[in-house]
């Protein structure tokens, strides 16, 4: 989906950073947002189902709402799609809550400590099994237009670069992981994507293979 | 996390009377959607209390730094890091979300790297933390592929011409830390001393490693 998330080279937005802008959790709630939002993800949600979710906020509303309001949207629609809670069900505790009454508070400390050792356990890319490309290969980004999720930027399409690695096997994207394929690490002249508008640096990308073609 | 609300503008008036601050929408939603879930059990209270502690004073830039140091006074562990860089950061402890892949990209004279994610907000967390409002946002998003030394001009950081940069746009799954160089004369420090150095913008790109001190 060619949304407002995909910013890459796009104009006039502005500073890169002011003042404020070092903040990671700015406000208590942002916090509890970001938790709750890793707390509550179901196992059978995937990243990109996460990703695409915010991608469809409404282009207005992706540029204004702050980082975590964006995952406050987010984890509330997922539950409501799986089925656990209904907005009607949060509107009632909003209300509750606004009109004086206290929170519910739990605590399963060996279920808290299973979460969190999950959270840090690690699962590296598994080595392509299959790769078409290689490093040192010229290869073009393919054109489209997907109507879905996607992890092909805009400003790469069409464009010719080499590729520098090979990652390993992921689960594609574009398809909620239905399939896996190889990832490359494709290296771009930035005046190959912008022309002579722009400085002589490069620009690096890891790319599915379905995103490229042989050049 | 109960003390990092910047916004207590509105406790006292100009006459020292308290009165109640009033919750925004987002803040009033954050706790509505908690207190459903608390309510249904799909989350404890103790593990959103858990994840915010850990996000906030276990996983941050300090991990990163101490990478960027060992590798600094380790020519072997160096060499591991950038031949497989999550096996080398997984040695020191750091593993988990948002970081189950890691590649380690070297600042030389000849070459600068900086980070980004221009579709969302990719970030390495297990050695940087959270990432901060900039790295998210989409001026820094949009302009650092195309600009990037306007970009790194606006964080205070100037290379020379001859300087390549590289970008590295998070756009699969792969994570990225940047070694940035020792800097001069720290021959004699120790691997604590000089973690000490390791800033977190020097470790994004957007920065470089603090000076030392004049002893």
């Amino acid at each position: 989906m060619d949304g407002i998330h995909d910013v890459g080279g796009m104009q006039g937005f502005g500073p890169a950073t002011w003042p404020g802008a070092e903040d990671v959790l700015p406000r208590d709630w942002d916090a509890r947002a970001f938790a709750l939002t890793v707390a509550s993800s179901s196992p059978t949600r995937s990243t990109h189902a996460f990703r695409h979710t915010i991608e469809r906020i409404g282009h207005a509303r992706y540029l204004e709402a702050s980082y975590y309001e964006k995952w406050l949207y987010e984890a509330e629609q997922a539950l409501v799609e799986i089925g656990v809670l209904t907005h009607a069900e949060v509107d009632a505790w909003a209300e509750r809550l606004a009109a004086g009454e206290p929170a519910p508070r739990t605590a399963d400390p060996a279920r808290t400590a299973q979460l969190l050792d999950a959270l840090a356990e690690g699962h590296p890319m598994t080595p392509a099994a299959t790769p078409a490309f290689a490093p040192g290969d010229r290869v073009r980004v393919v054109r489209m237009r997907p109507a879905g999720h996607t992890r092909c930027p805009r400003y790469l399409r069409g464009a010719t670069g080499m590729v520098v690695a090979v990652r390993g096997d992921d689960g594609v994207p574009d398809i909620d992981n239905a399939e896996r394929e190889a990832v490359y690490g494709v290296r771009f002249r930035a005046r190959d994507l912008w022309g002579n508008d722009v400085g002589e640096h490069a620009v690096l990308a890891d790319l599915w293979e379905r995103y490229l073609e042989a050049a | 996390m109960h003390d990092h609300d910047h916004h207590h503008d509105h406790d006292h008036d100009h006459d020292g009377h308290h009165h109640p601050r009033p919750v925004s929408e987002q803040e009033l939603r954050t706790r509505a959607l908690e207190a459903t879930l608390v309510e249904k059990g799909i989350v404890t209270s103790d593990a959103i209390d858990a994840i915010i502690d850990r996000y906030v004073n276990d996983i941050g830039p300090q991990n990163g730094a101490r990478v960027v140091a060992r590798a600094w006074s380790d020519p072997a562990y160096h060499e591991r890091l950038l031949a497989d860089g999550t096996a080398a950061i997984a040695e020191l402890g750091f593993t988990g979300e948002e970081g189950h892949t890691i590649v380690v990209v070297e600042n030389t004279p000849d070459a600068h790297n900086v980070i980004v994610c221009t579709l969302c907000s990719c970030y390495p967390w297990p050695v940087l933390g959270l990432p901060p409002t900039w790295y998210k946002s989409a001026p820094y998003r949009a302009r650092v592929v195309a600009e990037p030394r306007a970009v790194l001009e606006e964080f205070g950081v100037e290379l020379p011409d001859a300087t390549e940069i590289r970008v590295w746009d998070s756009t699969a799954e792969v994570r990225y830390l940047v070694l940035p160089m020792r800097p001069a004369g720290t021959d004699t420090l120790a691997e604590d001393d000089l973690a000490a150095l390791v800033t977190r913008d020097s470790m994004i790109g957007t920065g470089l490693p603090l000076a030392p001190t004049a002893a």
